[in-house]
């Protein structure tokens, strides 16, 4: 008996391991048959539409004959051709794609879309948010922001990028507001940054930067910084001089090395003095370099026993003596680190000589 | 009646691909679509193209890997070179202009757009 038992119990689990592996095994196989007939049935029904197809996408339609064409598609066949034009809407923009939209908006997408958008299913809730995104409609943007705070980040990712396609200057606050930690699920910034890709997203930028969650004040700066947004150059400026965060402050003064001016040296100095933290001492270095023609700037911290700071500092420094004609010297008491990113620079770079003074340590 | 000009098309999207070809067809040019940089850069250094439209993202060398090889290799080489991405930062756009590039077109696009500035390379009014 003692015997028996744990026989019949290794029988019943390798059995049931076998039905497993066939069930998995039988799933794969529906799954990979279903594609195939899916895909050879819209080849079906695509190749007699291919042409009016292609003559709208390329505006190549003047009477409007291939468009009324795709519109009287049979019922039946309009979600094969629905997905085609969803696949032109996310790489063409202009007129073709507003004949595109004129199709679908003639079969009523605009609220099945909608209505998909709050589906219990978090992968149709994903597509349809997306789809919503390519009509370009600002109109449609209160269906969109709901789902930033959705439960599945796929379909918050999918939001972020339709409120970028749809332009909305609420939808960008929206998505700033997304990135405050004391949010459900916040944004991601590089996400977040999909929603504000566009010029009309800059008012809500510039309004973020004071914003009182810290991530917000990060996500303002870094989309500054992205999209080099000249305006919000004072509202950076003020806020750097204000900010208790480390990391905000990093984005702030990365953001100052691309909307900012000589003006602002001095305030880029003072950031990459030995009394601010390394990582913004390192993104000073880096947007002085960015608004200071003057290379003898970066003296000081090349001599820095920090050699991360000093390496930044040889970078910021080379950069600037790699102008043809001017002959770069090390000032010296230069790090060894800096001494060693400076050769970097120049095995990088043949075409330009760095003699190296001596002094060095 | 003159020879028709050559236009390279390296698109890795079949979609994308087959519009480009269709409309650069439309305005009389004679095109070569491909689906990858590896087909790009053979043709480019093997067919006599006088514009070539270059998918910046595509599997296997990039658009940028193949202008750059081009413009290294073939200082003196006539053929224009056009680059479609979707990438649509001024550093992005720099960076293509600094690897050679002759233009720059943003997706998503306006079909219409991008045979005017196809036309302008090959010197087509």
């Amino acid at each position: 008996m003692d015997v028996v038992l744990p026989h019949v119990l290794v029988q019943g689990l390798l059995w049931v391991s076998l039905a497993t592996v066939a069930a998995l095994l039988l799933t794969i196989a529906v799954v990979r048959t279903t594609r195939t007939l899916t895909a050879a049935m819209s080849a079906r029904v695509l190749a007699p539409l291919a042409d009016d197809l292609l003559a709208v996408s390329t505006g190549e339609d003047p009477t409007g004959e291939a468009a009324a064409r795709l519109i009287d598609v049979p019922r039946r066949h309009r979600a094969t051709v629905e997905r085609a034009i969803v696949a032109r809407l996310e790489f063409l923009r202009g007129t073709t794609a507003r004949a595109l939209t004129d199709i679908l908006e003639a079969w009523g997408v605009r609220s099945r879309w909608a209505e998909r958008c709050r589906s219990p299913w978090a992968q149709r809730r994903a597509v349809a948010v997306s789809d919503v995104g390519l009509l370009h409609d600002e109109a449609l943007i209160d269906v969109v922001i709901p789902l930033l705070r959705d439960r599945s980040r796929t379909v918050r990712n999918s939001a972020v990028r339709a409120i970028g396609r749809l332009q909305s200057a609420r939808g960008a606050a929206m998505v700033l507001d997304a990135c405050a930690t004391d949010s459900r699920s916040h944004l991601p910034l590089w996400v977040a940054m999909e929603g504000l890709a566009f010029p009309g997203a800059e008012a809500a930028v510039a309004e973020a930067i004071a914003h009182p969650c810290s991530r917000v004040r990060t996500a303002a700066a870094h989309a500054v910084t992205l999209w080099g947004w000249t305006s919000t150059a004072t509202p950076i400026r003020h806020a750097l001089t204000l900010e208790p965060e480390a990391d905000t402050r990093v984005h702030q003064v990365r953001a100052l090395g691309v909307v900012g001016s000589g003006t602002d040296i001095d305030l880029l100095m003072e950031m990459s003095s030995p009394q601010s933290p390394r990582g913004v001492r390192v993104a000073a270095i880096g947007a002085l370099a960015e608004v200071c023609d003057d290379s003898e700037t970066f003296s000081t911290q090349l001599t820095d026993n920090d050699a991360i700071v000093s390496r930044a500092a040889a970078r910021a420094y080379g950069r600037h003596r790699s102008t043809p004609g001017v002959q770069p010297t090390v000032p010296a008491g230069a790090s060894m680190a800096a001494i060693q990113e400076l050769a970097l620079s120049r095995l990088r770079a043949p075409a330009v000589r760095l003699p190296l003074t001596e002094g060095g340590r | 009646m003159a020879e028709p000009l050559r236009v390279l098309v390296a698109e890795d999207d079949p979609d994308i691909r087959e519009v480009i070809a269709f409309k650069l067809g439309r305005a009389g040019f004679s095109v070569r679509a491909v689906a990858d940089g590896a087909s790009a850069h053979h043709e480019l250094f093997h067919g006599d193209y006088a514009v070539a439209v270059l998918d910046v993202m595509m599997p296997g060398l990039s658009g940028l890997d193949v202008l750059a090889t081009y413009r290294e290799s073939v200082p003196q080489g006539s053929t224009k070179i056009l680059l479609l991405t979707a990438r649509a930062r001024d550093v992005d756009v720099d960076a293509g202009f600094a690897a050679g590039a002759d233009d720059y077109v943003i997706k998503p696009f306006v079909p219409g757009e991008l045979v005017h500035r196809v036309n302008a390379l090959a010197g087509r009014s």
